[in-house]
């Protein structure tokens, strides 16, 4: 069936040929903007991201469609020998499954076929750095008011971020370094999230995440990223929090609350101090009545930075669990945040948002964890081996 | 029109303000902000105290707060200093208020104004003796409404 007659048939054939497809235009006007048709999709399974380098794939790159963001808790008694042997392991698998070949002993072969831009991250938790006698370069956040963090989303020696643009790649690469992983560490917890497919919008489109809302507009770009996220030895460190979102109580806002609680419109991202999405926000543009165009309560007014040095490169995924009985939503963002600095850059925005941000009123932190993010490795090498060999 | 320059604006509201969320800002003819303290909110009154006194001229009072549900309500008015023993201003602009409040005689509150916007916002405007300028809004709007919250202007 053609999509033209399923749409006569939807409207119960009253509406003809001509009438539909002109109403049909008139929608797609209104719309995003949307890639091509077929344009670009075709090597989508193919595509890989190249695993070996100074600094691990997964972080600078546009996020593919499907991540996994899986902790690890080490079992006792894990010394630095141990972790040596798990990381060579985990590398090992990683530098194979992201180029498309199969693990080693690899169950499933034909499903590391198609790696669809497939990259694993790894990071390092306070406690794994406890467990090699080593100071550790990242620590858990401080206690927020608007906290109500579960155990069960919270903490990690170990993470492995995979990230791909198919689901079932994703699916293929966590059971296989879950299995590799599992004589080391036990599975903290696993947190499955998700953005667009590819192609379903030009890549250099900002997405929209759960709430609706265009997400990524300020992130660093280009060279800023190299100011914002990497170390000179090429490591980085992650924060990894699991926000719920109340999306029916958000839904019930007009269009112009919601606005004002994030700072930007909703159809355009622009500021509201602006005109188009990458207008910068000006926070002293007063509007008629003489109020900041920017309320000061919004979430872009207090999450605002200026130097390039302190901004974060956010990586959020959406989750979409399964609704409760009476059909609400359990869902959010898996907001995942790189820095070079935790203390100096992530702190200070998180807690200038808890102090105040209308946001709030429909988002709880409920998970939080912190991971270094070691420097990439040479093809041979092995990914933590400037730390633990 | 007040013949002595306020130094405090109240703004009353029927819901309790969340000091957080709100922000008053009271403005010239020239659109140029009258500096003031962040508010003082008591219960549902949000209060800013002006850090200059105000010459004879118009002026706009405007209000941007939340509310329980996390609807943002703003909405403005517009006064006018007319202290004579104070020099003379140029007149205030168009800038048309909701209502426009008479000025007070005795030391009592008196009501002014009720006026009523889109949305249900109903507004009570009073004027205090002397030094101090009260509006209260009254916020009504329905939960299951969604219409836009504007404010009269
Ligand atoms: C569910 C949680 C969150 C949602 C839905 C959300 C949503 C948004 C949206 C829509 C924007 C504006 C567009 C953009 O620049 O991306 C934004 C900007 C931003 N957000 Fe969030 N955010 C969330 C949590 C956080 C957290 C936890 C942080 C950091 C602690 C954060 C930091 C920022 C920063 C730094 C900006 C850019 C501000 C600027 O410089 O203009 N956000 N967020």
């Amino acid at each position: 069936m053609t999509i033209l007659s399923r749409r006569r048939l939807l409207t119960g054939g009253a509406v003809a040929g001509l009438g539909a497809v002109a109403g049909a235009g008139a929608v797609a006007a209104g719309a995003e903007p949307a890639t091509l048709p077929g344009a670009g999709t075709a090597d989508v399974g193919t595509a890989t991201v190249a695993f070996h380098g100074p600094r691990q794939a997964g972080v600078a790159e546009d996020p593919p469609a499907h991540a996994a963001f899986a902790a690890f808790t080490l079992a006792p008694g894990t010394d630095r020998a141990a972790l040596a042997r798990m990381l060579r392991l985990l590398t090992d698998d990683a530098a194979r499954l992201t180029q498309g070949v199969p693990a080693l002993g690899d169950t499933d072969a034909p499903l590391a076929a198609l790696p669809a831009r497939l990259t694993v991250t790894a990071g390092f938790g306070p406690g794994l750095y406890a467990a090699a006698g080593l100071p550790s370069p990242v620590a858990d956040l401080p206690a927020f008011t608007i906290d109500r963090l579960e155990k069960r989303w919270s903490g990690g020696d170990l993470l492995l971020q995979i990230c791909a643009d198919d689901p079932l790649t994703v699916a293929h690469t966590q059971r296989m370094l879950i299995k590799d992983a599992r004589p080391f560490a036990a599975v903290r917890w696993v947190q499955q999230g998700f953005r667009r497919s590819p192609g379903v919008q030009a890549s250099d489109h900002t997405q929209r995440n759960v709430l609706g809302q265009l997400d990524g507009t300020a992130n660093p770009r280009g060279s800023l990223i190299d100011t914002a996220v990497w170390n000179p030895d090429g490591s980085t460190t992650l924060v990894v929090r699991r926000i719920r979102a109340e999306i029916e109580k958000w839904d019930i806002l007009s269009v112009t609350d919601k606005e004002n609680a994030v700072g930007r419109r909703m159809m355009s991202g622009a500021p509201l101090s602006g005109a188009a999405e990458h207008d910068e926000p000006d926070f002293t543009t007063l509007d008629a009545s003489g109020l900041p165009a920017m309320p000061d309560f919004a979430h872009v007014t207090r999450a605002h930075v200026t130097d390039p040095a302190l901004k974060i490169l956010r990586r959020p995924y959406n989750y979409d669990a399964a609704p409760d009985a009476a059909g609400n939503p359990d869902a959010g963002l898996i907001f995942a945040s790189y820095q070079r600095d935790i203390a100096r850059q992530y702190v200070p925005i998180q807690q200038r948002l808890a102090d105040k941000d209308l946001l709030n009123e429909w988002i709880t932190p409920i998970g939080s964890a912190v991971f270094a993010v070691p420097p990439g490795c040479a093809p041979g090498g092995w990914i933590g081996e400037q730390l633990l060999s | 029109m007040l013949t002595s320059a306020p130094a405090t604006v109240t703004l009353r509201f029927s819901e309790r303000l969340n000091p957080d969320f709100t922000t008053i800002v009271v403005s010239d003819t020239a659109r140029q902000p009258v500096p003031a303290a962040r508010p003082a909110v008591d219960g549902g009154a949000g209060t800013i105290t002006l850090g200059r006194a105000l010459g004879n001229g118009g002026y706009t009072v405007a209000y941007r707060v939340v509310s329980t549900d996390g609807h943002t309500v703003q909405g403005s008015y517009t006064f006018t200093v007319a202290d004579p023993a104070l020099p003379a201003a140029v007149p205030p602009a168009s800038a048309g208020p909701a209502a426009v409040p008479p000025a007070s005689a005795g030391p009592a509150a008196v009501p002014a104004a009720d006026g009523t916007g889109p949305g249900g916002l109903i507004l009570k405007i009073l004027f205090a003796a002397g030094l101090l300028v009260v509006i209260a809004a009254v916020v009504r709007y329905a939960r299951r409404a969604k219409l836009p919250k504007e404010s009269p202007r």
